[in-house]
C-alpha cells in the first residue's frame, strides 16, 4: 500500500471540503444565523486543520495501485461524511452526531434518507450544505479533484484507479485522453445541466433558494429538499421541470458529451438508454391506470405516476405524493424499480440499466446452454461482444449487493419494525434512492431507528454510492498489510 | 498534440509513456484486449482495443483529426498499410516503424509514395549508438549534436584526477582549452552547476566538447585509449545485423556468435567480412575458444535480458574494457554498476526520438528544436535550437542576459564553429546553441529560456 500517496489525497480531499462550505459560511452570515456560523467555521476548522497537514505528505512513489485506488475512495468518502456532518452537529441543529452522520452520508451519497421529521426551522445555511452534499457526492469529490488536477503528475495513468473506483458503472472509461480534460468535461456538463435547471425552476418562480436547493437534489439525483412535503407543494411546472431533470441526470454522460461532439446518431444508438426510457414508459403507464380512482384528473395522475416514476429509477426520492398509498401491484414495481437504479456514469444509485440487461442476458445465455449444451453463445451489448470476467463480474455483484441488502435489513430489525420497513430501508439505502415503503414510506423518515441501525445503514449507503468494492476493500484485512 | 500510435507492444508503450510525459493527448490502439487495458490503467491515455488497421477503428481513435499517427506493431507491411490508411484520412503526418533491414534500405524509395513523414527504426537507432560508443571508449554516454561537431559525453571524476576537486571556473586553465560542464550528478542528485561549483571523486560530470577537443581532453583525463579494432557480438539479432554493417564499414574485426545454424548461415552470406561462429553463446567454453577476454569490447544482444545482463557481467570480470548490454527492461539496470558496461535499450532510444520529432513538430513556426538528448537519467535535457529572427537575445553578450533558473547555454555553433560561450559571446540568427535545462521544465522554443524581464 502507497500510504503517502492516500493520506496525500484524503488531505487534498478534506481541503476542498473546507473550501466548500464557504458558501454556506456566507450565506449564514448574510441572515446572521449564528449557530450555523459557529458551526460551519468550527468545521472549516477542523476539515483545514486535517486536511493541510495530510496534503502535505508526499508520496515516494507516484503510482496507485488497484488496491490503493479503493482504499482512498473508501477512506475519502468516510472522511468527508465524518467532517461534514459537523456543522449539524456543533450547532445544535441535529444534537446527535449519529443523527448528524446519517444526514451527511445520506447527503453525499445521494440517498436523500432523512432522520429530520421538521426541516423548514434548520438555518438556510445548513440546509444549503445539506442539498449542496448532493451535488458534490453526485459526480464525486475524487472526480473534482482530477478535475483540478493537483494530484497527477504528469504520468500517472494510475489516477484511472481514482476515477474508476468512485464513477458507477461496469467500467468506467475516460472520453478524452486526459484524465484531467475528462473530469472536466464531466464537470462542466454537470455544472450546465445544474444552471439550466436552476433557471428553468427560477422561470416557473420557485423562490431562488428552493429553485437552486432542489437543482443541487436533482443534479446528485439526491432527494433532499427544504420543505418538509419533499416536492409536494410546488407547482405543477416546477414538478415536470424536476421530472425532465431527474430523468437526464439519470442518463449516461457519455450520451451528452457525444451529442456536444455533434455525434447524435451514436448518442441515441446507447441500449441502456433505450432500456431506460422503455421502463420508466411501462412504469409510468402501469401506475397511470393503477392510480385512476386516486386521481380523478388525468393530467395529475400521469404527472404524479412519471414523477415517482423518475424519481425512484433515477434514485432521487422527491416525493409528490405518498405513494405507499397505492396498490400493491405498484408498489412491488417501486421496489423493483429501486433496485434497477439508473444508467451507469450518471449520478443515480442502483444496480445500474447496463447490469441488469447484462443480467438478463447470461440468465438467458444460461437457459439456453441448458437446451443446447454444446451452443456457442456470447453475451453482446450495443453491438460489442462483453467479454466473460465482465459478466462473470456482474453475476458476483448482484450477489454482493443482494447480500449487504441482506445483511443491513437484518441487522436494523433489531428495531422492532415491520419486515416491509427493515427491507425496504435497507434496498433503499443500498440503491440510494431515500424513501422506501412502511415504516420509512414517502411521507415517513429515518427517526425512529436506533443509532447503531443508523451507523448500519449510513454504511450501507455509502456501501451502495460507491459500488461496493472501495467500502468493503477497507474490511479486507490483507489490504492493510499490503498484502 | 493529438497522437495516436497503433501498437501498445514495447515500444508503443515506452513512446506512448514519454509522450504522455510530455503532456500530449495520446490515444494506443492494439488489437489485444489485456494489453489495451493494461495500458489504459497504466498510463493517462486513451486505449482503444481493435484493428489499427481499419478505418472503423482508425475513425474512432481519432486518426483524422490527429496531428500524428505513429504505428509500431510487430509488423513492418501493417504499419506502412497503416499509414497509408492514416495518410488518406487525413492524420499530420505518419511514422511507421520499419525494423526489416532488407526494407530499411529501400525505404527512400517508399517514404513519398506511402506518404510517411519518418520511419523508425529501434534495432538501427540501437546498432548506431553502439557503434558511436565504441567510436570512443572511454565515456560512458555520448550524444552529439550540430550534426555531430558538439559531443556531450559522460565520464565519471575519479580521486586524484583532474577533475577531482577543481571548481568549474578553473576548468579552462587545467585543460588548457575551454570547457563546458552541462550537468553534474551526485549520488541520487544531479546539478546543473554554475561557475563555483566544485566536483568531487564519484561525480559523474557531463563534459560538452567541440568534437575535435574531445580527445585532447579524454587524453588529458587519462581516460583515452584507441577505439575498438576487436569486437564480439554475441547473438545475431536485427542490431547485431545492422551494427555488423557499420563496424565493417569502419575496418573494424567483427567476430560474430550465434547459436541458430540458419541465422549464422544468412549472417555469413551477408557479412562475408566477419567471422560468424555458431555455437551456444552464453557458454563460457565458447566465450574462452573465441577469446572474448582480449576485445576491445563485446557487445551482448542474445535477446533476453537476463542473459545479456548476466553474461555481461561475467565478461566483464574477464577484463573486456567495453561492454554493451542490450536490455529492455531497464529498470534492471540498477543492477549494473560497472560504468563501463553500457545498457543500450532500443525502444527507450526511439521513444527518445519521437519525443524529439514531436517537440520539433510542435514548435515548427518559432526557433525549432533541432535535437533533443537526455542526460542523467532523464532528469536533464540538452536541447539543440535553431536562431531565427523572434529570438529575444540575438546579438546581446551573454554576461548581460538573465537565464531562468537552471538553464545554461552549453555551446554556441556559427556555421560549423563550435563556440563554447563566455560571457562576451553573443548568439546571433543564423546558429545553433544548445541549452541544457532540467527535464520537468518543458522548453519548445529558445525565447522560453529567458528570465522575463521586469
Amino acid at each position: 500500500m502507497n500510504y503517502r500517496t492516500v493520506i496525500n489525497i484524503i488531505g487534498k480531499v478534506l481541503c476542498v471540503e473546507a473550501m466548500f462550505l464557504l458558501p454556506a459560511l456566507i450565506l449564514s452570515l448574510i441572515l446572521h444565523e449564528r449557530e450555523a456560523v459557529t458551526g460551519i467555521l468550527v468545521t472549516m476548522a477542523v476539515a483545514a486543520a486535517l486536511g493541510f497537514p495530510l496534503s502535505r505528505v508526499r508520496g515516494r512513489r507516484p503510482d496507485i495501485f488497484a488496491r490503493d485506488g479503493l482504499v482512498t475512495v473508501g477512506l475519502a468518502w468516510l472522511a468527508v461524511s465524518l467532517v461534514g456532518a459537523l456543522p449539524f452537529c456543533v450547532s445544535g441543529a441535529i444534537p446527535s452526531y449519529i443523527d448528524a452522520l446519517f444526514e451527511t452520508a445520506s447527503g453525499f451519497t445521494t440517498t436523500g434518507a432523512t432522520i429530520l421529521r421538521e426541516i423548514e426551522s434548520l438555518p438556510r445555511g445548513l440546509l444549503y450544505w445539506r442539498s449542496f452534499t448532493h451535488w458534490l457526492g453526485g459526480m464525486g469529490v475524487l472526480v473534482f479533484l482530477l478535475a483540478l488536477n493537483p494530484l497527477s503528475r504528469k504520468d500517472s495513468g494510475e489516477n484511472m484507479h481514482l476515477l474508476r473506483a468512485e464513477s458507477p458503472g461496469v467500467r468506467a472509461s475516460k472520453l478524452v485522453p486526459r484524465m484531467r480534460d475528462s473530469a472536466s468535461i464531466l464537470y462542466l456538463i454537470y455544472i450546465g445541466l445544474t444552471g439550466l435547471e436552476f433557471l428553468l425552476l427560477l422561470l416557473g418562480r420557485v423562490p431562488v433558494f428552493d429553485s437552486l436547493t432542489l437543482a443541487f437534489g436533482t443534479a446528485g439525483t439526491g432527494g433532499f429538499t427544504i420543505r418538509n412535503d419533499s416536492a409536494a407543494s410546488y407547482s405543477p411546472y416546477a414538478q415536470w421541470v424536476l421530472i425532465v431533470f431527474m430523468f437526464l441526470f439519470s442518463v449516461n454522460f457519455n450520451v451528452y458529451f457525444l451529442l456536444l461532439m455533434r455525434q447524435v446518431k451514436k448518442a441515441l444508438r446507447s441500449s441502456e438508454l433505450h432500456c431506460f426510457a422503455g421502463v420508466f414508459a411501462f412504469a409510468t403507464l402501469l401506475f397511470v391506470l393503477n392510480t385512476r380512482s386516486y386521481f380523478p384528473d388525468f393530467w395529475d395522475g400521469l404527472r404524479h405516476s412519471a414523477f415517482t416514476t423518475v424519481s425512484l429509477m433515477s434514485t432521487t426520492g422527491f416525493v409528490t405524493t405518498n405513494f405507499d398509498l397505492w396498490p400493491q401491484i405498484s408498489r412491488s414495481l417501486m421496489i423493483l424499480l429501486m433496485f434497477m437504479g439508473a444508467c451507469a456514469g450518471s449520478t443515480g444509485g442502483g444496480m445500474k440499466v447496463v447490469r441488469v440487461q447484462l443480467l438478463f442476458k447470461s440468465a438467458y445465455r444460461s437457459l439456453y446452454r441448458a437446451v443446447h449444451p454444446n451452443a456457442v453463445r456470447l453475451v453482446h451489448l450495443d453491438g460489442e461482444r462483453v467479454d466473460e470476467p465482465t459478466v462473470r463480474s456482474v453475476d458476483g455483484f448482484l450477489l454482493i449487493y443482494f447480500l449487504t441488502v441482506a445483511a443491513a435489513g437484518f441487522l436494523i430489525s433489531a428495531d422492532g419494525f415491520s419486515f416491509e420497513t427493515n427491507f425496504s430501508a435497507a434496498l433503499s439505502c443500498m440503491s440510494n434512492v431515500g424513501p422506501g415503503l412502511g415504516g420509512v414510506g414517502a411521507v415517513e423518515c429515518y427517526a425512529g431507528f436506533s443509532d447503531f441501525s443508523k451507523l448500519v445503514l449510513t454504511v450501507t449507503m455509502l456501501i451502495g454510492r460507491l459500488e461496493i468494492y472501495p467500502m468493503l476493500a477497507l474490511a479486507l484485512p490483507g489490504v492493510w498489510k499490503g498484502k | 498534440m493529438k497522437i495516436v500510435i497503433i501498437g501498445g507492444g514495447k515500444v508503443g508503450y515506452a513512446i506512448a509513456a514519454q509522450l504522455t510525459h510530455e503532456g500530449h493527448d495520446i490515444t494506443v490502439v492494439d488489437q489485444n484486449l489485456s494489453v489495451a487495458e493494461r495500458i489504459g490503467d497504466t498510463l493517462d491515455c486513451m486505449s482503444i482495443c481493435g484493428s489499427g488497421a481499419t478505418v472503423e477503428v482508425m475513425r474512432v481513435a481519432g486518426v483524422p483529426t490527429s496531428d500524428l499517427v505513429i504505428a509500431c506493431t510487430h509488423q513492418d507491411e501493417l504499419n506502412m498499410l497503416c499509414c497509408v490508411f492514416a495518410k488518406r484520412l487525413g492524420c499530420g503526418s505518419a511514422i511507421a516503424r520499419v525494423r526489416m533491414p532488407e526494407y530499411a534500405q529501400q525505404m527512400y524509395l517508399l517514404k513519398d509514395g506511402l506518404g510517411l513523414s519518418t520511419t523508425m527504426n529501434p534495432e538501427q537507432t540501437a546498432a548506431r549508438e553502439m557503434f558511436r560508443l565504441m567510436e570512443i571508449p572511454g565515456v560512458l554516454k555520448r550524444e552529439s549534436f550540430a550534426g555531430g561537431r558538439v559531443e556531450i559525453v559522460e565520464i565519471i571524476c575519479r580521486a586524484g584526477d583532474l577533475l577531482d576537486g577543481a571548481s568549474l571556473m578553473d576548468l579552462p586553465k587545467k585543460f588548457k582549452t575551454r570547457v563546458f560542464v552541462g550537468a553534474v550528478q551526485r549520488g541520487n542528485d544531479t546539478f546543473i552547476p554554475d561557475g563555483r561549483f566544485t566536483l568531487r571523486a564519484g561525480d559523474k560530470v557531463y563534459i560538452c566538447a567541440p568534437a575535435t577537443q574531445l580527445v585532447h581532453i579524454l587524453h588529458a583525463l587519462g581516460e583515452h585509449r584507441k577505439k575498438a579494432r576487436r569486437v564480439l557480438l554475441i547473438g545475431g539479432s536485427r542490431v547485431a545485423e545492422y551494427l555488423t554493417e557499420m563496424l565493417l564499414k569502419a575496418g573494424t574485426e567483427v567476430k560474430l556468435i550465434e547459436q541458430d545454424k540458419e541465422q549464422a548461415e544468412y549472417l555469413f552470406d551477408r557479412f562475408p567480412g566477419a567471422q560468424v561462429i555458431c555455437a551456444d553463446g552464453s557458454n563460457e567454453r565458447v566465450l574462452a575458444e573465441e577469446n572474448a577476454e582480449s576485445m576491445d569490447a563485446v557487445a551482448m544482444m542474445t535477446g533476453r535480458d537476463e542473459q545479456n545482463l548476466i553474461l555481461s557481467m561475467y565478461v566483464g570480470g574477464l577484463g573486456v574494457p567495453q561492454l554493451l548490454t542490450q536490455v529492455d527492461h531497464t529498470e534492471f539496470g540498477t543492477l549494473i554498476q560497472d560504468p563501463h558496461n553500457h545498457l543500450i535499450s532500443p525502444k527507450q532510444l526511439c521513444a527518445d526520438e519521437m519525443v524529439r520529432y514531436v517537440r520539433a513538430l510542435q514548435n515548427s513556426g518559432g526557433s525549432s528544436v533541432v535535437t533533443l538528448h537526455h542526460l542523467a537519467g532523464g532528469k536533464v535535457d540538452a536541447l539543440e535550437f535553431n536562431v531565427t529572427a523572434s529570438c529575444r537575445g540575438k546579438g546581446k553578450q551573454l554576461r548581460d542576459i538573465r537565464l531562468k533558473r537552471n538553464i545554461l547555454i552549453a555551446c554556441i555553433n556559427r556555421m560549423g564553429r563550435i563556440i563554447i560561450p563566455g560571457g562576451l559571446d553573443t548568439v546571433e540568427v543564423g546558429d545553433t546553441v544548445v541549452v541544457i535545462t532540467d527535464s520537468h521544465r518543458k522548453i519548445l522554443d529558445l525565447n522560453d529560456i529567458y528570465a522575463d524581464e521586469d
